[in-house]
């Protein structure tokens, strides 16, 4: 057998897996579209060689989801100005079940949406993407400095209205959002004090993440 | 100056006023989310259909290429492994073949007339077997049901016309037996009408979750950016047909010289 002849069956069957009727031959002109599209994103990216070491620590720094700063870009900024006297932790409310109605081009804009209302509201804020619960973390002076910001952030967020189209296509308006926050010295205890509000148990999925383990 | 007798309703009979309108309005409910959810289907059986007749009958080619060079593989190498790939090989073609000249590759794309629409609309109002007030009634209303819904994918506002003939027609049509008896009824009715929008919504999201949804929208955007995404789709399967015949009738050469 030519390694020729290999290469030509695997290029000529590469979803040979799929068979399951004309669903079948549906799954498989998704996967490839998406495979393509997947290919064509990673054309776009600039090669880290083509970068100017500015752009690889802004892209280090950065949250791709929300263009906020990420965790990485927290932890500098702690170690290198010392620990915040506070800190905060926020999370989205229903951003599964948002996604799982409008699909994950609504949820992104969403994410976006609470980034820009927690800019117009004047927050230090980082974002978490790198998590299974999707965090924002923010460094301030007081507890009620940060309240008073995440206020102002929650009251923006609401009144956001986004366009989004429902599972079986019809456009919609979403009015905004809301979200969960907790402050604490440090952020393991702002992540216990935000999983107390949002009831998720200690020991859950995602828990521990800052700090503290579950025992 | 005019006098008489206005005689007041029982509280039954008010509660059963109260029932009727409230029955009324989600009738009026149930039928625009069936219409809904048929023309969702339609569509995405109308896109299917195309698909498969741009893109489907390609894969299937490509499959029989694949096959074909897998069966010559095997004749060459005689190995197990070899044979065994050989028949998955021709098992998926024959799938893809079956699969991309099937029913559904034969829908032709959907848009219903204003009449058809509104012909649909009445019959799920007045014959949906969610409606049915006994056995023998939802028997003969889903019957009447699955025949509409067949003919408002076929187009055929004909057959629609005769289904809600036929049905008023019928003895189930008519109404009264006694207050007591049509607010059981009523009620029973108000129930089963809310189970089947709630089965509506879910099915409405799992057809938009599917993946012959997802490639619609996908169609669809490209579209709006003056793509023609099956078209792309059918130029790609075409090259790599191309390439496996290429490779097959080359090995297939190799072998005779060989032989």
């Amino acid at each position: 057998v030519t390694d020729d002849v290999k290469k030509a069956l695997v290029r000529g069957s590469p979803t040979a897996l799929v068979r399951t009727g004309s669903k079948g031959l549906t799954t498989r002109g998704l996967l490839e579209i998406e495979s393509a599209e997947r290919a064509e994103t990673s054309r776009q990216w600039k090669l880290i060689s083509e970068m100017s070491p500015e752009e690889v620590r802004k892209s280090l720094l950065t949250s791709n989801a929300t263009g906020l700063p990420n965790l990485r870009a927290f932890a500098e900024t702690e170690r290198n100005s010392g620990p915040a006297p506070v800190v905060a932790i926020s999370n989205l409310d229903g951003l599964e079940a948002f996604r799982d109605t409008f699909g994950p081009t609504a949820r992104n804009a969403l994410q976006r949406g609470k980034a820009d209302a927690l800019r117009k509201a004047g927050l230090d804020a980082y974002h978490d993407e790198d998590h299974l619960r999707d965090m924002y973390l923010f460094r301030g002076e007081s507890p009620e400095e940060l309240r008073t910001k995440l206020e102002k952030a929650r009251t923006i967020l609401r009144g956001i209205q986004f366009e989004v189209a429902d599972s079986g296509g019809a456009k919609r308006t979403a009015q905004g959002a809301d979200f969960q926050y907790a402050i604490g010295r440090d952020l393991a205890e702002a992540e216990e004090n935000l999983a107390l509000k949002k009831g998720w148990g200690w020991g859950g999925p995602g828990w521990g993440k800052y700090g503290r383990e579950a025992d | 100056v005019t006098t008489g007798i206005v005689r007041r309703l029982s509280p039954e009979e008010e509660e059963l006023a109260k029932k009727r309108d409230e029955l009324a309005l989600l009738q009026v409910q149930l039928a625009e989310r069936e219409l809904y959810v048929a023309n969702l289907r339609a569509e995405l059986t109308g896109f299917e259909g195309r698909y498969l007749r741009q893109v489907g009958v390609l894969y299937a080619e490509l499959d029989d290429w694949s096959a074909k060079i897998a069966e010559l593989v095997a004749e060459e190498s005689g190995t197990d492994e070899a044979r065994s790939a050989a028949t998955q090989a021709r098992a998926q073609a024959a799938e893809s073949r079956s699969a991309s000249h099937s029913e559904v590759a034969e829908s032709k794309q959907f848009a219903p007339s204003p009449e058809l629409k509104s012909l649909y609309r009445e019959v799920a109002k007045r014959v949906h077997p969610d409606l049915a007030s006994d056995d023998t009634d939802r028997t003969q209303r889903e019957r009447l049901m699955a025949q509409a819904n067949r003919a408002y994918e076929n187009g055929d506002a004909e057959a629609l016309r005769r289904i809600l003939q036929e049905y008023e027609g019928s003895p189930d049509s008519v109404r009264g037996t006694g207050v007591a008896a049509d607010l059981v009824r009523i009620l029973r009715q108000l129930k089963q009408v809310r189970n089947r929008l709630a089965q509506i919504e879910e099915e409405i999201a799992s057809l938009g979750k599917s993946d012959i949804a997802i490639l619609q929208a996908k169609a669809e955007d490209a579209g709006k950016k003056g793509r023609d995404l099956l078209a792309e789709m059918a130029a790609n399967v075409q090259g790599r047909i191309n390439v496996a015949r290429h490779n097959y009738e080359s090995e297939a050469r190799r072998l005779r010289t060989i032989l």
